[in-house]
């Protein structure tokens, strides 16, 4: 199934992607989804989204659709969801 | 909230409060009462940076009664791209100062509280203490984090604004109704720079929603982003609203209830 991924702020600078859509095996879950992107780009992902033990990064909120879902990346993704990876920010 | 927030009529207007406020008393569910409210309101904005700055401007425009300014440091080349209340002549003084200045052109009867100082753990206790409402507008995580712990402790209404490049995040923290910086970010993040990229036309963009935020809270209409977060990118004009919930194993807030 097809999933829209949209990165953000410094995620999008080190990336040099706004968003793409990616295909994943159907009842993937969230933290799948962010394992096959590890894959992809494995510096810049655990440097900002999962570390070594793929656990969460204390800088990354992440939501499916339009809803922030903490640290609970068992969530599964449906067909079209688009999962949105915010970096933190703190710009004054 | 804060109950004193919730319960205040504010201070009645004079004549030129009266004449220079006239056109936004004509917004529906704001009027005199609005007004007042705002008159009699206090809040506190750390750091006069590239949000502090506008954020402070149109509170002051607005009609705020008291603004308490903390931010250290004197006016340097690279603040005035976007710090609008920094100019050309206050180079190498005192940042506050400054502010002072310019938000008593557009105000005078503004009252101002400056502290040459960023928040920190000396002075986070008195800086919230003297505010109805906080604006975080600064540019490092522990002042951030800092700042959420004691508008927390003190039951303090704050909103959150924070940009980077063309993008910006914007929330209001209500304590025991919405997310607090520690709900959402446990601990403190890691990958944060302290320059980082900035066009004034959008840490002016995100000041001015966040100024909204605090007029809302202060004359209590509309709706605020409590349990929200609005992101912008001015990259491709993409705003979105996302919904974002309270941790219940939060160390700060779990056990604080409406």
């Amino acid at each position: 199934m097809k999933i829209n991924i949209r990165y953000t702020t410094q995620l999008r600078m080190a990336l040099g992607i706004d968003s793409e859509e990616i295909v994943v095996p159907q009842a993937c879950t969230l933290l799948e989804l962010l394992q096959q992107l590890k894959q992809r780009f494995p510096e810049k992902l655990e440097q900002y989204v999962l570390n070594a033990q793929d656990e969460l990064q204390p800088s990354v909120l992440l939501c499916v659709g339009n809803q922030h879902v903490g640290s609970d990346l068992s969530v599964a993704l449906h067909e079209g969801v688009e999962v949105t990876i915010l970096s933190v920010i703190s710009g004054g | 909230m804060d109950d004193q927030l919730r319960n205040s009529s504010g201070i009645p207007l004079n004549d030129v409060e009266r004449a220079t406020y006239e056109w936004q008393m004509w917004v529906p569910d704001f009027g005199e009462i609005g007004q007042q409210r705002l008159k009699g309101a206090s809040v506190l904005v750390t750091r006069c940076g590239g949000l502090g700055s506008v954020v402070a401007y149109e509170l002051a425009a607005a009609g705020i009664g008291k603004l308490v300014l903390a931010h250290a440091g004197e006016v340097k080349h690279s603040d005035l791209n976007r710090q609008l209340l920094m100019t050309y002549d206050g180079l190498g003084k005192s940042r506050v100062e400054s502010a002072r200045h310019r938000l008593l052109e557009l105000n005078p009867r503004l009252q101002i509280e400056m502290v040459a100082e960023n928040a920190t753990e000396q002075n986070v206790s008195e800086l919230v203490s003297q505010a109805d409402v906080v604006v975080d507008c600064a540019p490092l995580f522990e002042e951030r984090m800092l700042l959420n712990r004691e508008i927390v402790a003190q039951r303090k209404p704050m909103v959150d604004c924070a940009m980077y490049e063309l993008e910006a995040h914007l929330t209001t923290i209500i304590p025991g109704v919405s997310p607090c910086l520690q709900c959402l970010y446990p601990e403190l993040p890691k990958v944060w720079r302290r320059e980082f990229p900035v066009f004034g036309a959008v840490s002016g963009m995100v000041a001015c929603l966040g100024a909204m935020e605090a007029i809302k809270l202060i004359a209590q209409f509309g709706e605020t982003l409590t349990g929200k977060l609005v992101t912008c990118n001015l990259r491709d004009m993409t705003f979105r609203t996302l919904s974002i919930g309270r941790n219940p194993n939060c160390s700060l807030c779990a056990n604080i209830h409406p």
